[in-house]
């Protein structure tokens, strides 16, 4: 029983982790590019956006006969999961970056950096912040949206879930709630310890 | 020095500089005075061209801007804009650091500029606005440029704290282009003065004739240090 939790627990780290990963991997990059390209930036974090609205579920039974994501199983949980991480992650580093002071960025430029070594010493550092918090909200939505991923045969935490719903037995629903709890709340403060790490020192 | 040719430039489609011949002299300090919006701080930023020129030329060492390579260009240009522009994130040592070229050293560049060493640990945050200002000239050194563009670096301090800064310009042995509303700033630090307003030339010419400059906006500055 205990050893069932531990890996379904493990399962759901994993989902989360990949898709987040992923998501970073994809958003933080996107974001840097919207920040330079205005317009069509705008548009792509509308398109993001819209995302964010359909359903979870509907989302899970959309793609499902789609070939190469589709099919039951892991593969498109992580790719569904991965969807919804973008946005917090895409819009928080937008923000942060725009939120850098024009003069700092004119500066950096002005005493001969080139752009990218502004962008990488300069402009990232100081977003930081922001894009560790949207790393953070990220992280604890996609933990407790994972939990759908049952539903298609993803395995995780949320498989408790549906075995206790269909059973009405309270004990199974609160094995894969509590542990799906505390690991967001873990991811949360885990985060926000980094983000401390970041704050500038002042008078 | 620095030599501009019939220098026209826009910003957001508005033409905010018309016409401009004029040129700044090596190693000395030439203040570009008038009213806001006069196109000032323009003129500076077409120099090191954070902006480009609509139309005309302008020569730096004797060589057209866009022959230059841009970075070695604004390397060779220290600039202090209006409010600092530090970084917050970086202590006063990398600040520093980061942009220094021989023979210059930290520890050397934070003296000449009036600067405590034991300070070179904090951040920006953690300075008065004096300290900080000595931070953004001892930055703009650091690569050792010929030639030092300050944007009214200096509107925001105390009278007192202003004196003694411009006292740091004047020890300064390059060619300087200095930025500023304020007559008596001008007369006191600069041996050349161009005088703009609403993107136009006014006067050019050495800070000892200005005074004698008819221009109706110029006369109504110098009434100003009347009474």
């Amino acid at each position: 029983m205990i050893s069932d939790v531990v890996s379904l627990s493990l399962e759901h780290a994993i989902l989360v982790a990949t898709a987040v990963t992923a998501a970073a991997t994809i958003a933080i990059p996107a974001a840097i590019w919207c920040t330079r390209n205005p317009r069509p930036g705008a548009f792509v974090l509308r398109l993001t956006d819209m995302i964010q609205t359909v359903p979870s579920l509907a989302l899970f039974g959309l793609l499902l006969p789609l070939p190469l994501i589709g099919g039951i199983g892991p593969r498109l949980a992580i790719f569904v999961l991965f969807l919804y991480a973008i946005l917090p992650i895409l819009r928080n580093t937008i923000l942060g970056l725009n939120g850098v002071n024009q003069e700092v960025r004119e500066s950096a430029i002005a005493l001969g950096m080139t752009r990218w070594e502004s962008l990488r010493e300069v402009e990232l550092p100081l977003a930081a912040p922001s894009i560790l918090a949207g790393l953070r909200i990220s992280t604890v939505t996609t933990i407790s949206t994972a939990t759908v991923a049952a539903a298609i045969g993803a395995g995780g935490l949320g498989v408790l879930l549906y075995r206790g719903l269909a059973t009405v037995e309270t004990g199974l629903l609160l094995e894969g709630a509590v542990p799906a709890a505390f690991m967001a709340l873990a991811a949360d403060r885990l985060f926000q310890w980094v983000e401390k790490s970041y704050t500038l020192p002042h008078r | 020095m620095i030599n501009l040719h019939s220098v026209s430039a826009e910003r957001g489609g508005r033409n905010v500089l018309n016409n401009i011949s004029c040129h700044f002299p090596a190693r000395q300090t030439t203040a570009i005075l008038g009213r806001s919006g006069s196109g000032k701080s323009t003129l500076l930023r077409l120099v090191n061209r954070l902006l480009e020129t609509s139309a005309g030329t302008i020569l730096y060492s004797n060589r057209e801007l866009r022959e230059h390579n841009e970075f070695d260009l604004r390397k060779s240009i220290g600039f202090v804009p209006q409010s600092l522009g530090l970084f917050p994130n970086w202590s006063v040592h990398r600040q520093i650091a980061r942009f220094l070229r021989s023979p210059n050293s930290v520890t050397a560049l934070a003296k000449s500029v009036g600067l405590q060493t034991e300070l070179l640990d904090r951040y920006p945050g953690e300075l008065s606005g004096g300290e900080q200002q000595r931070v953004a000239i001892a930055r703009a050194l650091a690569s050792n440029p010929p030639a030092l563009m300050m944007d009214e670096p200096f509107s925001a301090l105390d009278p007192i704290l202003r004196r003694d800064m411009q006292d740091l310009v004047l020890s300064l042995d390059k060619t300087i282009l200095f930025v500023t509303h304020d007559l008596r700033e001008a007369l006191r630090i600069s041996k050349h003065i161009v005088f703009l307003s609403q993107g136009r030339l006014v006067f050019e010419g050495a800070t000892e004739a200005f005074a004698t400059c008819p221009d109706a906006e110029v006369q109504a500055y110098f009434r100003t240090l009347e009474a």
